[in-house]
């Protein structure tokens, strides 16, 4: 039987998703499909399966991502499905430990992929916030009457969501920081 | 090349496990086995490892043979060049280690 989840989590917190994702699977809930905040579960062996999440370079469509997924399936690893540039991979647990990296500089390319992304979009996000403001004030400048324009609606709104993602990505630069730490005295 | 620097312990092994010609799985494989099951590399890291190698020109992807879409890899002279370096640079720590820890045993 078919069960669909609906639940968010933020771009930084991937890791968590990982681990309910596995949380479900212990339960004998086995994730098969994904799609925006939406999680799609069939019942089966509880533990089967041990789930992995990686932010690719590019969407799953691209070739480098298909040679990439391929190179993973002639390993063991069922790509289960993606969202955007996030890809979902499972291992039967029957194989022993899943990870998707096993060293400090792979993690770090993985984890730096993540606050690039998310430094990315809190650029566009700031810019199109500049220029809401800009468009508010010359608006004001021109008209004397009509408070019912958007621009300063926009501009407030793309400010807090380009503050969110520094924001949910803490955790990933946490991570992203204790490792480079690590990497000064270990491999 | 004069590489001074460290090569990875997961690039030490693959480069070593790539004299004999090889696939993914079973670099994978010869890995663990050469190092008693002390190493597992995970495929992403592997992956991302033999791109690298790739475009340093330290391994060459064979031709595929017609039967199988696995790729099969094999190390080139200039790889060859690296792990000769490195297993000097290994054996100095090794040796400078066993001097000052006084281990005769090495």
């Amino acid at each position: 039987m078919k069960h669909t989840v609906h639940k968010v989590f933020s771009i930084g917190a991937f890791e968590k998703e990982e681990q309910w994702l596995n949380q479900m699977a212990a339960k004998g809930m086995i994730l098969t499909d994904v799609g925006f905040c939406k999680y799609v579960f069939e019942e089966g062996l509880p533990g089967k399966y041990i789930y992995r999440l990686e932010l690719l370079n590019n969407l799953p469509s691209h070739a480098e991502s298909i040679a990439y997924i391929s190179f993973l399936e002639d390993m063991g690893i069922d790509h289960v499905g993606s969202y955007l540039r996030w890809v979902y991979f499972r291992r039967k647990a029957s194989e022993g430990n899943f990870d998707l990296f096993s060293d400090i500089d792979s993690r770090i390319v993985h984890y730096k992929r993540i606050t690039t992304l998310s430094s990315v979009l809190t650029l566009v996000l700031a810019i199109l916030a500049v220029v809401y403001f800009g468009q508010a004030v010359s608006f004001f400048a021109t008209h004397t009457s009509g408070f019912f324009q958007p621009f300063l609606g926009y501009g407030i709104i793309f400010t807090i969501v380009a503050a969110l993602f520094p924001l949910v990505t803490r955790p990933v630069r946490k991570s992203l920081k204790a490792l480079l730490k690590e990497r000064w005295i270990r491999e | 090349m004069p590489e001074s620097t460290a090569l990875t312990e997961a690039v030490y092994y693959i480069l070593l496990s790539l004299y004999e010609p090889m696939h993914g799985y079973g670099i994978m494989q010869n890995v663990s086995k050469l190092s008693g099951d002390r190493l597992t590399l995970a495929a992403g890291t592997l992956y991302g490892a033999l791109s690298t190698l790739l475009e340093r020109g330290w391994i060459q992807s064979l031709p595929g043979e017609t039967n199988s879409r696995k790729k099969e890899y094999v190390i080139t002279a200039a790889g060859k060049q690296v792990v000769q370096n490195e297993y000097s640079r290994l054996k100095e720590l090794i040796e400078n280690g066993a001097k000052i820890i006084g281990r005769a045993d090495l």
